[in-house]
C-alpha cells in the first residue's frame, strides 16, 4: 500500500473507530451497540486486508 | 485445583511441545539468519501462528479479561483498535520489511534502522531501547504464570516452581533449533490457545446461560455499565496508541515480517494472524463479561479469570490453564529468541565486526540463558517498579514509530533525527512513566510519541540525509511493483497465478 493511502485509510478508519462509539452507540446498553460495531469494523478491515491482496506474489 | 492434576497438564503439554522442537530441528541448517528466522523459509500458516502466539500473551485471558470485568466495553474497542492497525500496518509494511530484509541479509529490525541511516549508533540505539523495555515485559509472563499457577493449586505448587518450568520450556525451544523451533511451538501453542478458550467459552456460555443469546440478553440486563463504552478520550488514546504501532515497535513482530517463505506465505502470514486475533480478543472480552455476572465484587481484577477456574469443572479449568501457559511460554521463547539475536547482531557484531556466523549464532545462544537468568531473578525479587516498567514497555518502544516509518516512506529522514528522536523521546517517556506524571491527564505516551515525532522532524530537516536514502526507498517502491505486491487498486488482473519465492 502506498504510504498516502495508507495515512488517509488510517485516518478514516480511526475517525470511525473512535468518533461512532463516543458520539453515537456508546451508551447503548447492548452487545448490539459497540460490541457488534467494533467487532463489525474489524472484520471490515480483515475482509478488505484479504481483497486488497490477493494479488501478492502473482507476477505483474 | 488439585496440583496433581495440574502438574499432568503442564507436563504433557510441555513433552508434546518439546517433540515438536526436537522435530524443528531437524530441519535446521548452519548460519546465523537460519537461527534467528528460521532462514527465511517459513511457511504462511506457522508464520501467522508465530507471530499471533508472539502479540498474544498471557495478558489476554488474564489481563483484558480483568480489564473488561472492571471497565467494560472499552476493553474491546482498545484491543479491536490495536488490531485494525496492526493489519493495515502489516498490509503496507510487511512487503517493504520482507523486500529490505532479503536484500540485505537483515535478521533483526534495529539492521534495518542502521543500514538505511547509515549509522551504527541508530541500531544501537534501538537495540538498547527495546532491552531495556522489554526484559521487564517478559519477566512479567513468568511472575504471571508464577502467580496463575500458585494461585490455582492453594499455593501446594510454589510460585518460582511455575517460574522455573516456564523458563525451561521457552528457554530449551529457544535455545535448541532457535526461529524454527519457536515458530514451530507457537503454532501448537496458537491452536492450543484458541481452541482451548473457544472450548471454554462455548461450555460456560451454555452451562451459566444456556446459550449466547441468553447470555447477550443477561448482560443487558444485568450489567449494563460493563456493555456500554465509559472509557475517557486521555485513558483510551493513552491505552490504546502505544499499541497500535505494536507491530512496527516491538521487535520481537516486527522481526516476524522476515521469516516468510514468499510474498503468498507473507499474505498468509497476516490473514491467519488477523483472523485469529479476531476470535481470541471476542473470547477474552467474552470470559470478562461472564466474569462480572457470575463473581461481582472482586477487588483485583486480575483474578477474574482465576475465580472462573475454580467454577468450572477440573477438566475444562485445566483446559484454560493450558491455554494461559500456552500463551504466556510462546510469548517468553519469542521474546528472549528476539532479544538475543540483537545482542548478537546489533551489539556485539558492531564492536566485532569480523566475528563469524557460527560465532554469532553462539553468541545469541548463550546470551539466551544470561537473558532467562536475568529474568528469572526479576520474578524472584519481584520488585515492585518491574510492574511499572513492564506496563511502560509498549508506550517506551513507541518512540521508535517515526524513525521506522522514515525508512520507507521519508528520504529526508537522517540519522541524527532517528537517533536523537529515540534518545530524547525514550528518556521522557521513562522518566514520566516512573516519577508518573500525567500533564492535563493524558499518557506519557502521548508526550512522549509527540514528542519524537517533533524531534525526528526538525533534527531531520536541520540535518543532512544519507547518499543511499533516495535510492533504498526508491527501489524499494520498484521492487514492490516487480513482486506484486501492490494493492488490487488501479491494478489489471493478471491470469498466470506463479508465485515468485525468494528475492
Amino acid at each position: 500500500m502506498k504510504g498516502s493511502h495508507f495515512t488517509i485509510l488510517l485516518i478514516v478508519i480511526t475517525a470511525v473507530d473512535v468518533l461512532v462509539p463516543y458520539l453515537w452507540i456508546g451508551g447503548i446498553a447492548s452487545l448490539g451497540a459497540s460490541f457488534l460495531f467494533w467487532c463489525a469494523l474489524t472484520l471490515a478491515v480483515i475482509v478488505f486486508a484479504v481483497a486488497a491482496t490477493r494479488n501478492w506474489g502473482r507476477p505483474v | 485445583m488439585n496440583s496433581f492434576f495440574v502438574w499432568l497438564a503442564m507436563v504433557i503439554w510441555s513433552a508434546a511441545a518439546v517433540c515438536i522442537a526436537a522435530a524443528a530441528r531437524r530441519n535446521l541448517l548452519a548460519g546465523a539468519s537460519e537461527f534467528f528466522i528460521g532462514g527465511r523459509r517459513l511457511r504462511g500458516f506457522v508464520s501467522g501462528m508465530t507471530y499471533a502466539a508472539t502479540t498474544y500473551s498471557a495478558f489476554m485471558l488474564v489481563g483484558l479479561v480483568g480489564l473488561t470485568y472492571k471497565t467494560g466495553m472499552g476493553a474491546l474497542g482498545f484491543e479491536m483498535t490495536y488490531l485494525i492497525f496492526t493489519v493495515l500496518l502489516l498490509v503496507t509494511f510487511g512487503p517493504r520489511f520482507w523486500l529490505a530484509g532479503n536484500w540485505y541479509d537483515h535478521i533483526t529490525p534495529p539492521e534495518l534502522l542502521a543500514n538505511r541511516y547509515g549509522s551504527k549508533w541508530v541500531g544501537v540505539a534501538a537495540a538498547a531501547i527495546s532491552f531495556f523495555m522489554l526484559i521487564p515485559y517478559a519477566s512479567v509472563q513468568l511472575m504471571g504464570m508464577g502467580f496463575l499457577v500458585s494461585g490455582i493449586t492453594g499455593g501446594q505448587i510454589p510460585f518460582m516452581t511455575g517460574v522455573l518450568l516456564m523458563v525451561a520450556l521457552s528457554g530449551f525451544t529457544a535455545f535448541w533449533a532457535g526461529m524454527r523451533s519457536v515458530a514451530w511451538t507457537d503454532a501448537f501453542q496458537a491452536v492450543t490457545m484458541l481452541v482451548t478458550s473457544l472450548a471454554a467459552l462455548g461450555w460456560t456460555l451454555y452451562h451459566f446461560f444456556g446459550s449466547p443469546a441468553g447470555f447477550a440478553e443477561a448482560a443487558s440486563k444485568q450489567i449494563p455499565e460493563l456493555v456500554t463504552f465509559t472509557w475517557e478520550p486521555a485513558f483510551f488514546i493513552g491505552l490504546t496508541l502505544p499499541w497500535a504501532f505494536f507491530a512496527l515497535t516491538n521487535p520481537q513482530v516486527s522481526q516476524r515480517m522476515y521469516v516468510p517463505d514468499s510474498a503468498g506465505s507473507l499474505r498468509r502470514m497476516i490473514i491467519y494472524f488477523a483472523l485469529f486475533g479476531f476470535v481470541y480478543t471476542i473470547i477474552s472480552t467474552l470470559f470478562g463479561l461472564e466474569a462480572a455476572m457470575l463473581i461481582p465484587g472482586l477487588d483485583n481484577p486480575d483474578k477474574a479469570m482465576a475465580h472462573m477456574l475454580a467454577r468450572v469443572p477440573t477438566a475444562m479449568g485445566l483446559v484454560i490453564f493450558v491455554g494461559i501457559f500456552a500463551a504466556a511460554t510462546s510469548t517468553l521463547g519469542s521474546i528472549v529468541l528476539t532479544l538475543s539475536s540483537m545482542f548478537a547482531r546489533d551489539i556485539a557484531k558492531q564492536i566485532r565486526p569480523g566475528i563469524s556466523e557460527s560465532a554469532e549464532r553462539l553468541l545469541g545462544q548463550m546470551s539466551i540463558l544470561v537473558l532467562l537468568a536475568a529474568c528469572i531473578v526479576f520474578a524472584w525479587l519481584r520488585p515492585g517498579l518491574i510492574t511499572v516498567v513492564s506496563s511502560m514497555a509498549s508506550g517506551g518502544l513507541l518512540v521508535m514509530a517515526p524513525a521506522i516509518v522514515g525508512v520507507f516512506f521519508w528520504k529526508k529522514a537522517t540519522a541524527e533525527g532517528a537517533l536523537w528522536s529515540m534518545v530524547i523521546g525514550g528518556l521522557v517517556t521513562a522518566v514520566m512513566y516512573l516519577a508518573k506524571i500525567h500533564p492535563l491527564g493524558w499518557w506519557p505516551s502521548v508526550w512522549g510519541g509527540g514528542l519524537t515525532v517533533i524531534v525526528f522532524i526538525c533534527v531531520s530537516l536541520l540535518t543532512t540525509p544519507p547518499d543511499n536514502a533516495g535510492a533504498f526507498i526508491d527501489r524499494v517502491e520498484e521492487e514492490l511493483d516487480r513482486h506484486g505486491f501492490r494493492l488490487w487498486l488501479g491494478r489489471k488482473k493478471t491470469r498466470h497465478p506463479g508465485k515468485y519465492r525468494r528475492v
